[in-house]
């Protein structure tokens, strides 16, 4: 995980190693993820998520690239 | 759909996240690679030459013999605050048969004027040490590549200017570290690659050279110099001890300096020296020194290796940089130069390096001669400068990349802080933030 200021840092850090740019996060959205992804991890039973409970909450906080996807890879 | 991309999975990044307490803005994507810094062939390199006092001169006169021995380097502009040591520079340039360089001698920051208006492929500079960070970051924020004495940078945050400018513009930042091409110290590389002493796992460096009159002569160095004495209490320069070794064990190619200790004795050199040198009264003699005369520090790298770095320029002493490594089969000393090789060598008793070298001495010590007059520490001096000159002509990675030099240069600011607390364990930075597992080593250059 690198940390950048912009995302043309990032094209630009990606252009310069000939490397694809992966997905990038803003602060802010990692930020309300945590709120409600790590929310639940001091539960005695931490409830597991649905593929489509994750979904919500991905695509809630704007992360709809296909990297977010938890549909089960079909190998 | 595939969740694994970059080398990351989602539920890697979400599992770090648990672990965090905030993480900003990332991307998931590989480290840098090891062509990152082999910037385009530069068939003809005109240069700019920033600061050409004892050791500028010196790196401009090897410039110009390596053009005489093969063309290809032009110097085309050069920048001093001192505008007879820049004009010296200029009728150094003219004598090698060069078009004259433009002089640029309005004051402090006048580089900045050199790296904006001039068509430059390096900018060169051997200014003090406080400039060297600011004049390679204008070079390369202007296109150009970036070539410093040593040391690079005197703090952390320094070093990653530097390294964050060079991967942002693409551009070389080098550190002219001349002992790395030490006829021992290329001896000792060759003999390490050749595996000639086993797998390295200890190595000792230093620079131990007694400084008293050079930090209060009223010229060069003592200009500056001392000034870091008085305020610094740390290894304040590290890299040639470590430069060479570091070579030797892979360190940002294979391995990485993990953390530092660091402890300095007490302060007595310089004020004795003043009081023993100054007539009563005299303003040296009220000088306060905060450097211990001699500073120990010890490096421990990732792979579990260690170094030690020693610092001692205050004290009546011979000169060493003491050059040790260590494998499992066998050792190297330096000053004097030893070698010991277990089934080689008597038992328990050292080799004369000298009966060494013909057998393995550095092929590039073996064929590239200095043409003329050898200067300033003698071929070594000669042959780094003409290794970059040509890395940029064929356009392969330089010898010292930004992360060595970061790397190198940070065991000042490092064992400053390991010193003032008591000796704490300071991590070095990874500046190629994961790429020193993959980079690729040095080879055994022979031309
Ligand atoms: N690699 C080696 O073996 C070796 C040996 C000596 C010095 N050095 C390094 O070389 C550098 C210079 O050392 P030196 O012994 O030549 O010192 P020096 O004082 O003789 O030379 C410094 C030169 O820089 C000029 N200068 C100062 N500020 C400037 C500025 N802002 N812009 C342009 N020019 C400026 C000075 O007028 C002088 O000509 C230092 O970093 C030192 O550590 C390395």
């Amino acid at each position: 995980m690198l940390f950048f200021r912009s995302e043309d840092e990032i094209r630009a850090w990606c252009r310069g190693r000939g490397v694809e740019p992966g997905p990038a996060v803003s602060v802010e959205q990692l930020w309300r993820l945590s709120v409600v992804w790590y929310g639940t991890r001091l539960h005695p039973e931490p409830p597991r998520r649905t593929p489509d409970e994750a979904r919500a909450i991905f695509v809630g906080v704007g992360l709809t690239d296909p990297f977010w996807d938890p549909v089960p890879r079909q190998e | 759909m595939t969740e694994k991309r970059f080398g990351l999975t989602r539920r890697q990044v979400l599992a770090a996240g648990a672990g965090a307490a905030a993480v900003p803005a990332f991307v998931g994507a590989q480290s840098p690679r090891a062509s990152l810094l082999a910037a385009p062939p530069i068939p003809n390199v005109r240069i700019g030459f920033v600061g050409v006092g004892g050791m500028g001169t010196v790196h401009v006169r090897n410039l110009l013999a390596v053009h005489e021995a093969s063309p290809g380097v032009e110097i085309r502009a050069v920048c001093d605050i001192v505008p007879e040591h820049a004009e010296r520079a200029r009728d150094f340039v003219r004598e090698a048969g060069g078009a004259e360089p433009t002089l640029y001698t309005r004051g402090e920051r006048d580089y900045e004027r050199m790296c904006a208006e001039e068509e430059l492929d390096l900018v060169f500079t051997a200014t003090p040490w406080r400039f060297h960070v600011p004049v390679c970051v204008a070079a390369m924020e202007n296109g150009k590549h970036a070539a410093t004495e040593v040391p690079a940078a005197t703090t952390i945050d320094e070093c990653w200017q530097l390294v964050e400018t060079a991967e942002r513009t693409g551009r070389h930042c080098v550190m002219m570290e001349n002992c790395n091409y030490g006829r021992w110290e290329m001896m000792v590389f060759h003999l390490v690659r050749l595996g000639v002493l086993g797998e390295v796992l200890h190595a000792e460096g230093g620079y131990l050279h007694d400084l008293r009159d050079v930090k209060f002569a009223n010229r060069g160095e003592g200009l500056w110099r001392r000034a870091h004495s008085h305020t610094r209490n740390a290894n304040l320069y590290p890299t040639h001890g470590l430069g060479p070794v570091a070579n030797c064990m892979d360190i940002g190619r294979g391995d990485r300096f993990d953390y530092l200790v660091s402890m300095s004795g007490p302060s007595r050199g310089l004020q004795d020296y003043a009081r023993e040198h100054f007539p009563e009264g005299a303003p040296q003699r009220a000088e306060e020194f905060t450097l211990g005369d001699v500073n120990l520090s010890l490096i421990k790298t990732a792979r579990g290796r260690t170094i030690t770095v020693v610092h001692d320029t205050n004290l009546p002493r011979p000169y060493s940089r003491i050059n040790l490594v260590q494998g499992t089969r066998g050792i190297f000393q330096g000053y004097p130069n030893r070698v010991y090789v277990e089934g080689r060598s008597e038992s328990h008793r050292w080799d004369d390096a000298e009966t060494w070298y013909e057998e393995y001495a550095h092929p590039l010590w073996r064929n590239v001669a200095s043409p003329g007059e050898e200067l300033g520490h003698g071929r070594m001096d000669y042959l780094e400068d003409y290794r970059l000159i040509r890395c940029l002509q064929e356009g392969l990675p330089t010898e010292m990349n930004v992360y060595d030099a970061a790397a190198l240069s940070a065991v000042t600011d490092l064992s400053e802080r390991s010193v003032a607390d008591r000796s704490r364990p300071m991590d070095f930075p990874d500046f190629t933030r994961g790429g020193w597992e993959t980079f690729e080593k040095l080879p055994v250059v022979t031309d």
